[in-house]
């Protein structure tokens, strides 16, 4: 049995919600953006854009050999948002635990799926399907 | 980036006394080559650039990473001189980061029994805002969705601007099944109720001809 890196099974996590259809990209948390905004590094150079784990946080507990991840994506309105994080959920898992017992590894994997923005192409909003609201604006 | 790039380097008759603090060459000290040169001597070659070449530097390949290695170094260095934000820029950043995650609003349970599939409430709020508005005569203002103590059913509360040419109920009828429907075809939220609050009035304009709502219309 061999420790794992929390960094490798953020990296791992999400790849795997990367690969789900619906998915447009992972939102960074607070931390990291919060980290960001302390550095101009990469703002000022422009190279490096946010990675897709920092879009993922994942915690252990030793004494229960549990890992709790937390996925915070960005998606398409293609799908139903509830379908998508379904899908992010049980591909992290696969992959995450798939990771796991590789080193040996049998502990519980908790994934919670939190959608942050849905992104879309929808018809945008048209006010005036009747005849009277033709010159009607909404700002 | 390339070793007879002029621009690549600081120019070789600039001044840096101001900043001598931070010339690479200073950085790395007078550390040698393993062919032998002095990297402070490859970097004076580097920014002479084409007015003193140098056939050994041309095809040494320590002396050419030193001086790539250093050019981006001194590229690096000019930016962050150039660019070093204040503390107050820090500052706004911060800032910015903390309002932009509080717009997300309070995480929602989507309709699974784990509870462990979240939206943002901002996010719901605004395609249910746009399923209201898609309702003819009908402008949502706001929308506030409040989950229940147990479960993963919430309750939405739209205040709304209408027309007042048809019977009051029947679009609010319109609207609750607009809500209702994007609730669960869009997002796939369970809905315990949806309150509406009709608010104010939206005046139904005429038509003035061919003007177009961007006002580029004559």
């Amino acid at each position: 049995m061999t420790t794992v890196d929390p960094a490798g099974i953020e990296q791992t996590a999400a790849r795997a919600a990367l690969a789900v259809p619906g998915v447009q990209e992972l939102h960074p948390s607070l931390r990291h953006s919060l980290a960001d905004a302390a550095t101009c590094l990469r703002r000022t150079f422009g190279s490096h854009p946010p990675s897709p784990e920092a879009g993922v946080h994942a915690t252990h507990t030793p004494e229960a050999d549990a890992w709790h991840l937390e996925v915070r994506c960005v998606l398409t309105d293609h799908r139903r948002a509830l379908d998508t994080a379904r899908d992010v959920r049980e591909s992290v898992r696969a992959a995450v635990s798939s990771q796991l017992n590789a080193r040996g590894r049998t502990g519980n994997v908790t994934i919670v799926v939190t959608v942050t923005r849905i992104n879309g192409d929808r018809t945008p909003l048209r006010l005036h399907a009747a005849p009277q609201f033709e010159n009607f604006s909404p700002e | 980036m390339a070793l007879e790039d002029p621009r690549a380097t600081s120019p070789p008759d600039e001044v840096p006394t101001p900043h001598r603090d931070t010339d690479p060459a200073r950085l790395v000290g007078d550390e040698r080559l393993p062919c032998g040169r002095l990297v402070s001597h490859v970097w004076e070659q580097a920014r002479a650039g084409s007015h003193r070449p140098d056939p050994h530097t041309a095809d040494c390949t320590y002396c050419r990473q030193a001086t790539e290695g250093l050019t981006v170094l001194d590229a690096t260095t000019r930016t962050l001189r150039a660019q070093r934000p204040s503390a107050r820029t820090v500052a706004d950043r911060v800032v910015s980061a903390v309002r932009a995650e509080a717009r997300l609003g309070r995480m929602l349970p989507l309709d699974d029994p784990t509870q462990e599939l979240r939206i943002a409430e901002a996010t719901v709020a605004k395609a249910l805002r746009r399923a209201a508005d898609r309702v003819p005569g009908v402008r949502a203002a706001s929308c506030r969705l409040t989950p229940g103590e147990a479960g993963t059913h919430v309750t939405i509360t739209m205040t709304l601007a209408v027309t007042l040419d048809q019977p009051l109920p029947g679009r609010a009828t319109q609207v609750r099944r607009a809500v209702a429907d994007a609730s669960a075809r869009e997002i796939g939220l369970a809905v315990s109720g949806i309150d509406l609050h009709i608010e104010s009035e939206l005046e139904p304009l005429t038509s003035v001809g061919p003007t177009s709502r961007n006002g580029t219309g004559p």
